[in-house]
């Protein structure tokens, strides 16, 4: 009976505690699902008053696919993984962090990865990464640090596609590169006030005659540059997001081929562009109980041991000062030369996307135009000015 | 008026009922997800569809301005301070106003349907009121103009007609052969039957996957065939990239479906070929007909039926690849080579979120789907023997 009695007090002291169960849709799977698992585990463990529904929707198309729907049907979950040009889609069924996330957590977020969209905070970095440079130490000793070397080691290199040997590749649906370029040589999308279409101008032009030379020796191809050397193909170098890392070493790995990580060829200046997706939280079809949990969510993975721990397990970077500067980390990167690169390239010029509300349609352009550009369709002026009349057209609409 | 007799039958309204209660589960289940959806795109594609979510209070006031606003706003005219307000928000000047909750006024734009809702300074914003709502912009033809002049659907509506061009036809030529071949008795039929009838049963998905790795530039299994044979007459070719480009893209789909389909087309004419009266056959032998001439005037023609149907239920099936493009190219494929109409509409509703583009051309290819199959059951259709 006392048990009994003890038994109906604790039922009675949850149901009266207010379980919140708040829904986490995301694209991690592997190695990367095992440590978001860990570390909402560890969260649940720390709140047990909060329920953390965690969803794999698949690839990121996938998800962006399910969220777009989501939100249509006005049922969109309580927290989600998003690139910036998903999150312009559904700016007003966002919650503005800045109501329900401390200001201690939010300044703390480095320079980088800050985001305003039209003039609010909605979102925060998580997993983030960068481009850098992979490389084959057999056959490039020293790594390039110029446009010119990097054009000059490819060319040396060659292509020679009976052998499976090239000297550089490219994805078209990974345009990322190209603004890499554009933004190396000192050129933009557009104008800082959105009114003009600058990727045409003289820097433009510059990152595309580079690209398209160096897209000769290149293998072109749309799928993960690391299923070409798991295949044995050998490819001298190329750039590639920093989240591809255990991918492209495990790739290198059944090949039988080292590999190695450096700073992408810097020209005009060494930026670099950071990809990855932040969390926002919905707040369309949401309690008020389940924004906050949501918001201690976001708290708790942007705590230093927990962003340290997720970079270490996933490689992907840390995302605020405390963590990127605190001890943990440094004593890491101190033992990990390659992530110290990553570090390195991500505080000398990691540059995000660009936040115009018309993005995810100008990415789209881009993806078409940087693959005329790599297939040598035209002229890099033409296919340049071609682009840019298409952009005008998109931000005038 | 007199009631024909079995409707006055009770055994005729309890075994209509006790049809209707075994039909049920199905009827709401195509009423759900087929006829639903298929009046509705004819209806969404007349509206520019967004959705838009409507936030929790955005527009401050001092608390004694609400009344006067809002006596202002009945009469017509917009308060400075609110009007500032509101085109910060991105709001029209076309508004009205309408008490939504308690003591809250909700000011809606009547363009776009956005409501404000006008809060007391200092409050809180409650953004987890937010509710999502569509908005239904009638717009008439614009959206097929849209679609119509878009290179993309352009280019989904070429590289569609040529898929359906090339691939039904060889299809059923081939289907033709082969229910031919396995229509002679030949040693272990059953065994080559279940054999051509597997790829028809085999998921789409597992399918693909594995013609991925077929059309695999240097580790292709269709590379390596095709560099063997020529290497069997000394010749030498260069290694061809089946899946990045873009003259490639559209052969490669059609090979893969036409393997994929050959079987379930080549079972239903053997079928056919099988119910063809033995008699017709000995007659001819009898009139010294020879193998071929048999074939061609007696096989051929009584077997129109099966052809006919093969024809136009591949047809359909042609003009809706989708989940190929989807799995095989990752995309719309290099250059858009692969973009089918059915991927257009998919990305246009799914990635992009224009509900309304989506339907036009989903409406666009049933009207092809529909004229053709008119075309074919009015004109074809004559040349089709069903007399037995």
């Amino acid at each position: 009976m006392k048990r009994l009695g003890l038994l109906a007090v604790l039922v009675f002291g949850v149901l009266a505690f207010g379980q919140v169960t708040i829904s986490f849709w995301h694209a991690m799977s592997g190695a990367h699902g095992e440590a978001l698992t860990y570390l909402i585990q560890k969260f649940q463990e720390e709140n047990p008053g909060i329920v953390v529904d965690l969803v794999y929707q698949g690839g990121y198309s996938a998800l962006q696919q399910k969220l777009t729907a989501a939100v249509a049907a006005g049922q969109p979950p309580t927290i989600a993984q998003q690139y910036e040009n998903w999150t312009t889609q559904w700016l007003d069924a966002l919650v503005d962090l800045d109501l329900f996330v401390s200001e201690e957590v939010l300044s703390d977020i480095l320079p980088q990865f800050s985001q305003i969209f039209d003039g609010r905070v909605v979102t925060v970095p998580f997993n983030k990464s960068i481009l850098v440079l992979y490389y084959r130490p057999d056959l490039i000793p020293n790594p390039p640090k110029t446009w010119a070397e990097f054009e000059e080691m490819v060319a040396q290199i060659g292509k020679d596609e009976e052998k499976g040997i090239y000297g550089t590749a490219f994805r078209p649906p990974n345009p990322e590169i190209f603004l890499t370029f554009l933004t190396q040589a000192g050129g933009s999308i557009l104008s800082e006030d959105w009114k003009e279409v600058t990727i045409n101008n003289e820097a433009g032009l510059e990152a595309a005659e580079f690209a398209a030379r160096l897209a000769k020796y290149a293998l072109i191809q749309g799928a993960y540059i690391s299923d070409a050397i798991q295949k044995g193909l050998t490819i001298g170098m190329w750039i590639d997001t920093s989240a591809g890392y255990p991918y492209n070493m495990n790739a290198a790995k059944v090949a039988g081929v080292p590999l190695a990580v450096a700073p992408v060829p810097c020209y005009k200046n060494c930026a670099s562009m950071i990809q990855g997706t932040n969390l926002a939280i919905f707040g369309v079809n949401q309690t008020k109980a389940q924004i906050e949990a949501a918001a201690k969510l976001i708290e708790f993975l942007l705590r230093e041991d927990n962003i340290v721990y997720w970079a270490q397990k996933t490689g992907y970077l840390p995302v605020t000062r405390t963590a990127i500067f605190g001890k943990a980390w440094q004593e890491y990167i101190a033992q990990k030369p390659e992530q110290k690169v990553m570090t390195d390239q991500l505080l000398a010029g990691g540059f995000g996307q660009l936040l115009h509300p018309k993005y995810m349609d100008i990415r789209n352009v881009l993806i078409t135009y940087w693959e005329l550009l790599l297939k040598g369709q035209d002229t890099p002026k033409n296919i340049l000015d071609a682009l840019a009349a298409e952009i005008e057209s998109i931000i005038t609409e | 008026m007199s009631i024909p007799r079995h409707l006055k039958s009770k055994k005729f309204w309890t075994e209509t009922f006790e049809a209707y209660v075994y039909l049920f589960p199905t009827l709401l289940i195509l009423g759900l997800f087929t006829f639903y959806p298929f009046i509705n795109a004819f209806v969404y594609s007349a509206y520019d569809i967004r959705t838009r979510t409507v936030p929790g209070p955005v527009v401050y006031t001092r608390d004694e301005d609400i009344d006067s606003w809002i006596s202002l706003l009945r009469r017509g005219r917009i308060p400075e301070e609110l009007a500032s307000a509101l085109e910060k928000r991105g709001a029209g000047t076309d508004l009205w106003v309408r008490l939504r909750q308690t003591d809250r006024w909700v000011i809606k734009e009547e363009q776009t349907n956005q409501e404000y809702i006008v809060v007391k300074e200092g409050e809180v914003i409650n953004v987890y009121q937010a509710k999502t709502q569509w908005a239904l912009t009638p717009v008439g033809w614009g959206n097929f103009r849209q679609v119509l002049s878009d290179p993309d659907f352009a280019k989904a509506l070429k590289n569609t007609a040529i898929y359906v061009g090339v691939s039904v036809p060889t299809t059923l030529f081939l289907a033709l052969l082969i229910a031919t071949l396995l229509n002679q008795a030949v040693f272990g039929r059953p065994i080559f039957r279940l054999v051509n009838f597997l790829p028809y049963i085999t998921p789409v998905v597992a399918i693909t996957m594995v013609w991925q790795w077929i059309y695999d530039k240097n580790f292709g299994l269709l590379n390596y065939v095709l560099s063997s044979v020529a290497g069997l007459f000394g010749a030498k070719i260069a290694l061809l990239d089946w899946l990045n480009d873009a003259r490639l893209v559209l052969p490669a789909l059609i090979i893969m479906n036409v393997w994929r389909f050959l079987g379930y087309q080549a079972l239903i004419l053997l079928a056919g070929m099988q119910g063809i009266d033995r008699e017709y056959y000995e007659a001819a032998r009898v009139d010294g007909a020879s193998g071929f001439q048999v074939w061609r005037r007696i096989t051929l023609p009584l077997l129109t039926p099966q052809i006919f149907f093969v024809f136009i239920i591949s047809m359909i099936g042609a003009f809706k690849i989708f989940e190929e493009v989807l799995i095989l190219l990752q995309g719309p494929g290099p250059q858009k080579s692969g973009l089918t109409i059915v991927y257009y509409v998919f990305t246009k509703a799914f990635d992009s979120g224009h509900y309304g583009l989506a339907s036009a051309a989903s409406v666009i290819l049933f009207a092809i789907i529909f004229l053709l199959s008119l075309f074919q059951l009015t004109v074809v259709q004559r040349r089709v023997h069903y007399e037995r």
